[in-house]
């Protein structure tokens, strides 16, 4: 079994869990104005990007001149929380890893940088943080995590197959402890990749609605404690969940695109239920990938609808709050889903108000409290057919 | 667990060899990425979206298309089939391509291309693989990496794909495999290599 | 127009990296998605580079583009409806 004991989190909707929780049971979203970033589409898209600039990160984390980017940064002070949380005090005491995702790494220096750097041959160490996994390099460095590191980069999903991959470790009794989750600054490359794609909303995202446009990018990271059983009762640890299930499969349709009926997303969901032994009735929410495009939002619902047939869970997603965290949110997402279980609430799908025509499904859209959450299925699906998700449960 | 390589093939220095047999070469001379174009018709692949692919993608479907279309391995059910890919430079040399078309007119094809684990989507599109897949960034070719993470999941599917695909400014480097559970295996047939790093790296390497 | 429609075709070949075809293979009403040229939606969204890069035309929702695309001829009189 593996247990969920320690969580940290940084986002548009707050620097830790406690503002984060705030943010959901106030229904406050984090989608807004674009302050940091220097775009060309700052002043005609809206996104979750994290108020503080990179020194004001860099001081969160009692750090000053650390040459350390904004995706590293992120990192690490999510991982100093959740560390933290699971009141962590020495990395070594047990065999420790740390899995971690990102699709940007060091994109949001290199591309302010490199031309300088051609130019002038100044700011060369960015160039060493500009690869993947230097982030994750660097955080397990500064926590003193050594046992195995490594960087997992497949879209949208990434977090959600460190996860999968930290609990593999635990279950095969290779580690005993695990930090996972993932990471993603905002970057002018991805928002002018996800413009060329036109899959961007201008306003305010709908996911699931029928009128929705697109979706609105997010930064943010969050990271999982994940301990063995052995180790729980070792030190007489409180969990705050359980992760019980967790499946991946490819959906062999497009490179960017999700299959019209979600054959990638209902084999991921089907595995997940069958590692964790549970029949879909008894899955009680859903927090849905449910990005806002026109594509993924049918697709999804077409694969909830094949699952779960006529008894539909609850389901919303939270992307409305964090705006699309890409590489994190996976992680975002679980952080959210594990909050909910523990204070028996189901966040809303903000802003979203004229149910799809394609479906009878509609998510929640206020907050529901006194939710009975005994298992919760958190869906993340990337480009490249990747398709992830994770079922959580009350201890 | 005991796990059997059934297959494998590799791109370097413009050879496309498999099972140590070279397949087809290209001069010298000629930069990689023309290469990768003269392997896909020496093939005879007859699959045009291979042109819209980044070299990335190219790589990896050649790599791919050896091994899984070997009568050995069409056997195994799609479902039950993991890709697990790797590099060290991710998308690199289509992020940079992107970026130059970022000043004028942003393209989005290239920019479909700027996450590294597009390639085992192209694998999966063209061989309608739709078991797990992952995609691990590591500094160099990690063959225990590749062997624990394999045999982790051979405890809930058939077989895996596994391998090492990276593209650089001048060059690339492809090496995949194809392992499969001992029990699901005819050990009668061909020369089958037992699966563990050091035969990974052995493969690799020569 | 014709000029136009032989342009047109390649330009989309080049624009769409469609290396094994040639010219005179597309025919200029034959459907572009779908059967025909086989296009998919990111191939769609070159097209509507290639408007913009080319021809000056920006397109501003996809959906909006779907009858344009059509066909070679539709997106020639289209063009040719916008010079005027």
């Amino acid at each position: 079994m593996v247990f969920v004991t320690g969580i940290g989190i940084i986002s548009a909707i707050g620097k830790n869990v406690s503002e984060t929780l705030s943010s959901l049971l106030e229904s406050c979203t984090g989608i807004g104005k674009i302050n940091h970033l220097q775009t060309i589409h700052k002043d005609n898209y809206v996104a979750g990007e994290i108020n503080y600039s990179l020194q004001e990160l860099e001081g969160l984390g009692g750090l000053k001149n650390s040459n350390y980017n904004r995706t590293t940064l992120l990192s690490l002070l999510a991982t100093q929380e959740a560390l933290a949380s699971a009141d962590i005090k020495d990395v070594t005491a047990h065999r420790t890893g740390f899995i971690s995702a990102s699709s940007v790494g060091g994109m949001c220096h290199s591309e302010l940088l490199y031309k300088d750097f051609l130019e002038h041959k100044s700011h060369e160490n960015f160039i060493d943080t500009h690869y993947t996994g230097a982030h994750a390099t660097d955080v397990a460095k500064h926590f003193g995590i050594t046992d195995c590191v490594t960087t997992i980069s497949t879209a949208c999903s990434s977090a959600a197959n460190a996860i999968m991959l930290g609990a593999r470790l635990i279950n095969n009794n290779i580690l005993d402890r695990v930090i996972v989750g993932g990471t993603d600054a905002l970057c002018k490359f991805t928002f002018n990749g996800f413009n060329t794609l036109m899959i961007l909303d201008k306003e305010w995202c709908k996911p699931f609605d029928n009128n929705r446009k697109g979706l609105n990018l997010g930064e943010g990271a969050a990271y999982l404690v994940l301990e063995s059983e052995r180790v729980v009762k070792a030190e007489n640890k409180k969990s705050l969940a359980i992760l019980s299930g967790y499946g991946n499969a490819n959906d062999a349709f497009h490179q960017t695109a999700s299959s019209p009926d979600g054959q990638g997303a209902y084999a991921a969901i089907q595995k997940a239920l069958e590692v964790a032994n549970l029949s879909p009735t008894k899955i009680d929410y859903i927090n849905a990938h449910g990005t806002g495009t026109a594509n993924n939002d049918s697709s999804e619902a077409a694969a909830i609808q094949s699952i779960f047939k006529e008894n539909i869970p609850p389901f919303s997603s939270t992307k409305a709050f964090t705006g699309h965290t890409l590489a994190a949110a996976a992680s975002i997402e679980a952080v959210i889903t594990i909050l909910s279980i523990q204070h028996k609430a189901i966040f809303p799908n903000l802003n979203c108000v004229t149910q799809m025509q394609d479906t009878t499904l509609f998510p929640v859209t206020s907050l529901q409290k006194n939710a009975v959450l005994n298992h919760v299925l958190s869906n993340s699906f990337g480009f490249g057919g990747n398709c992830s998700s994770l079922i959580f449960s009350k201890n | 667990m005991s796990a059997y390589i059934l297959s494998h093939t590799k791109i370097k220095n413009n050879c496309l060899w498999h099972n140590g047999k070279l397949i087809t070469q290209g001069a010298e001379t000629v930069a990689y990425t023309g290469f990768l174009e003269e392997a896909y018709k020496s093939l005879n692949l007859s699959y045009p979206k291979f042109f819209k692919m980044d070299a990335l993608s190219k790589l990896g479907v050649l790599c791919a298309e050896q091994i899984l279309v070997d009568e050995n391995i069409s056997q195994f059910p799609k479902e039950k089939t993991a890709i697990v890919l790797s590099n060290r430079n991710s998308s690199l040399q289509t992020d940079m391509a992107y970026s130059k078309t970022m000043s004028g007119f942003p393209s989005p094809s290239l920019f479909v291309y700027t996450l590294p684990n597009i390639v085992t989507g192209e694998i999966s599109i063209k061989h309608k693989i739709t078991g797990e897949n992952a995609f691990f960034i590591e500094p160099a070719f990690n063959a225990d990496l590749l062997h624990n993470y394999t045999e982790l999941l051979l405890q809930a599917t058939d077989a895996v794909l596994c391998g090492w695909l990276n593209v650089g400014e001048k060059t690339c480097e492809g090496f995949l495999y194809f392992v499969a559970k001992q029990s699901l295996t005819d050990e009668k047939k061909i020369n089958f290599i037992k699966h563990n790093p050091n035969s990974i790296t052995q493969l690799y390497i020569n | 127009m014709e000029n136009l429609i032989e342009n047109l075709k390649k330009q989309i070949i080049e624009q769409l990296n469609l290396a094994e075809v040639k010219p005179e293979d597309i025919d200029p009403s034959a459907p572009l998605f779908g059967e025909g040229l086989g296009l998919d939606s990111i191939d769609a969204l070159e097209l509507i580079v290639l408007l913009e890069k080319n021809y000056g035309l920006k397109i501003q929702e996809p959906k909006d583009a779907k009858h344009i695309f059509q066909s070679v001829k539709t997106l020639a009189e289209y063009i040719t409806s916008q010079k005027k």
